[in-house]
């Protein structure tokens, strides 16, 4: 386990260089203030590298963690300017805001405490978890890459799922010096505590911490999350990213903070590595911005080629090798012909993803989402609430839309993964929710600063 | 106190009253979830998968020992359903992928340089094996050394 947490303090340290390279944090009192952002940015671009690496056959290791964290902590701490003045935080809210927000993430990283001691002992058990991804990092860390029959054969059907998750499991392999399928779950409960740290550091002097750790610990606790998690299937870890990628990017819409949007682009870069879907959800955030965020449209657009260019490595490894994606082709999704063939699949995909989205097993994440939206709305912050809104609808006509194009039997496909593909909507609306609600909080007007 | 303010504090209403809702189950169901499994030796959460899908890991297991970096494998099984609901060959087919890698499973037995059989003896398939091993219902032959 050691060598597991070794490359896990490497993906921090990667993450520390890269947040004044990516000017994220440009002086060291804001550096200090955004590092805990710095674990999740580490995990993402650590694992973009290793999954676009995975596909000329170069393996991450510890040895090669260690170069590309020295390099990058020295090029990233020599941009780091000197300290200016310090932004207000979360002390400077009343008393029982902080109990109240102190309180919920102490509870939150209790329960992650919970979930580490359980992951740390469950091995793989639901079939896709062994099936497609046990497999895909097993043979990552046998092959040291990708362009083997495991990725590249039909044998080995589906064969669309990108890598990034499997290449951070393949490292941990590799740090570990062993194949431990079980021991490598521990990786599950630091994407979780990752996505906690993101999470506060995107929220930070612009929402009460009481709504933040009241947020934070609504969304992990709601028992899809760890109890999907903890399969080693990808749907948990894209829901995380793709959350991530909606803060940064919400952020940017309401304040007009730049870091704030590399930060985000970043995540959706992640999140199109993560899991196929990752392009849906990525492309609904960017649509939903446009209309709201057209004055800024260079950003924005700079923005989209990042995340574009993040994805490109491994669509193009799909192109050229011709890979097949058996469920679904992308082309019936613009053929009127297609669609209206099969619509009578339109019903029942969105009764069984809508009967999803309103399971009790989620609490009372989707009204806390409306509630946050009116709360935006009677602020009068009706930018962001139309990106919310915007975004939610296009990523479940999105997921519809799959469903609908889908080759499987359409009460089949949502028995086998509707559960599972609406996971990234829900933490997705729900951790945005402190974003609308806290533009009823922040007295800054929407793309107010530019820090 | 505006509206708007009282719909920020609605919204930490809301998010504590969902974690109150949800944190015992998932509390707990993390709980049964490590008794459960606590008592499983390493072997055991190796093996796991096949197990919860009533697979036939002993056999897996014989077959992983006769196999070397490079093989290829045939896997050669009965008819039968397994509990996801698709069939047997297939099951196996599926398992065999994930637990005998490094070994790579084929679809055609000329491709192989080793055939596993599951309820099935190799000999159906008219090779000429270089080596056989039997541990009824489990069959190891080895066509040819990896290349």
């Amino acid at each position: 386990m050691i060598g597991l947490l070794l490359a896990n303090a490497l993906y921090f340290a990667i993450g520390t260089g890269l947040l004044p390279l990516l000017r994220i944090a440009r002086d060291r009192a804001t550096l200090v203030e955004r590092l805990p952002l710095a674990y999740p940015v580490g995990v993402a671009a650590t694992g973009i590298v290793a999954a676009h690496l995975a596909l000329i056959d170069v393996p991450l290791g510890l040895v090669e963690l260690v170069v590309l964290a020295a390099v990058v902590l020295f090029l990233g701490l020599r941009r780091v300017r000197a300290t200016t003045a310090s932004t207000a935080a979360f002390r400077d809210e009343p008393l029982w805001s902080r109990l109240v927000g102190g309180g919920a993430l102490a509870a939150s990283l209790i329960l992650l405490a919970h979930a580490w001691a359980t992951y740390e002992i469950r091995p793989l058990l639901e079939w896709d978890g062994w099936a497609i991804w046990g497999t895909r990092s097993r043979a990552l860390y046998e092959f040291g890459g990708a362009t083997g029959p495991v990725f590249t054969s039909d044998v080995y059907l589906p064969l669309q799922h990108p890598l990034l998750l499997p290449s951070l499991d393949a490292i941990g392999f590799r740090a570990m010096g062993a194949y431990d399928p079980t021991l490598v779950h521990i990786q599950l409960a630091l994407f979780a505590f990752g996505f906690l740290l993101g999470f506060v550091s995107l929220l930070r002097n612009r929402v009460p911490l009481a709504l933040v750790g009241a947020s934070a610990l609504a969304v992990l606790s709601a028992e899809p999350v760890l109890k999907q998690l903890s399969t080693g299937l990808a749907d948990v870890p894209l829901a995380f990213f793709v959350a991530l990628g909606l803060l940064g990017t919400g952020r940017w819409l309401a304040s007009g903070e730049r870091w704030a949007l590399v930060a985000g682009s970043l995540f959706l870069g992640a999140a199109t590595l993560t899991k196929s879907e990752g392009l849906f959800f990525a492309l609904a955030t960017l649509l939903a911005l446009t209309p709201f965020a057209w004055g800024r449209r260079r950003e924005l657009g700079l923005a989209a080629a990042a995340v574009v260019a993040i994805m490109l490595p491994w669509r193009l490894f799909v192109s050229l090798r011709d890979l097949p994606l058996v469920e679904y082709r992308f082309r019936d999704a613009v053929s009127p012909a297609y669609l209206a063939d099969h619509a009578d699949r339109v019903g029942p995909a969105v009764r069984g993803i809508g009967g999803e989205l309103l399971s009790g097993d989620w609490g009372l994440l989707v009204p806390l989402f409306l509630a946050a939206v009116a709360a935006a709305v009677l602020a009068r912050h009706y930018a962001l609430a139309g990106f919310a809104v915007v975004w939610t609808a296009l990523a479940f006509g999105g997921l519809v839309l799959v469903y609908w194009i889908s080759t499987i039997p359409v009460d089949l496909a949502l028995v086998w993964s509707g559960d599972r593909t609406i996971v990234a909507v829900v933490v997705g609306a729900a951790a945005l929710a402190p974003l609308l609600a806290g533009a009823a909080w922040t007295t800054r007007g929407e793309a107010g600063g530019t820090r | 106190m505006t509206a708007r303010v009282v719909a920020l504090w609605a919204c930490v209403t809301l998010a504590l009253l969902s974690s109150a809702l949800t944190l015992p189950d998932t509390w707990r169901w993390l709980s049964d979830q490590r008794t459960d499994l606590e008592e499983l030796t390493p072997a055991d959460r190796i093996q796991a998968p096949g197990f919860n899908n009533r697979l036939p890991v002993g056999g897996f297991d014989l077959f992983r020992a006769n196999l070397r970096r490079g093989d290829t494998v045939y896997v050669l099984a009965r008819p039968g359903t397994t509990v996801r609901g698709v069939d047997f060959p297939t099951g196996a087919r599926t398992f065999g992928r994930y637990y005998l890698l490094p070994a790579i499973v084929v679809e055609r037995p000329e491709d192989a340089t080793v055939i596993v059989g599951i309820g099935r003896d190799p000999r159906e398939l008219g090779l000429r094996y270089r080596s056989e091993q039997r541990e009824d219902p489990f069959y190891v032959a080895r066509v040819r050394d990896p290349s």
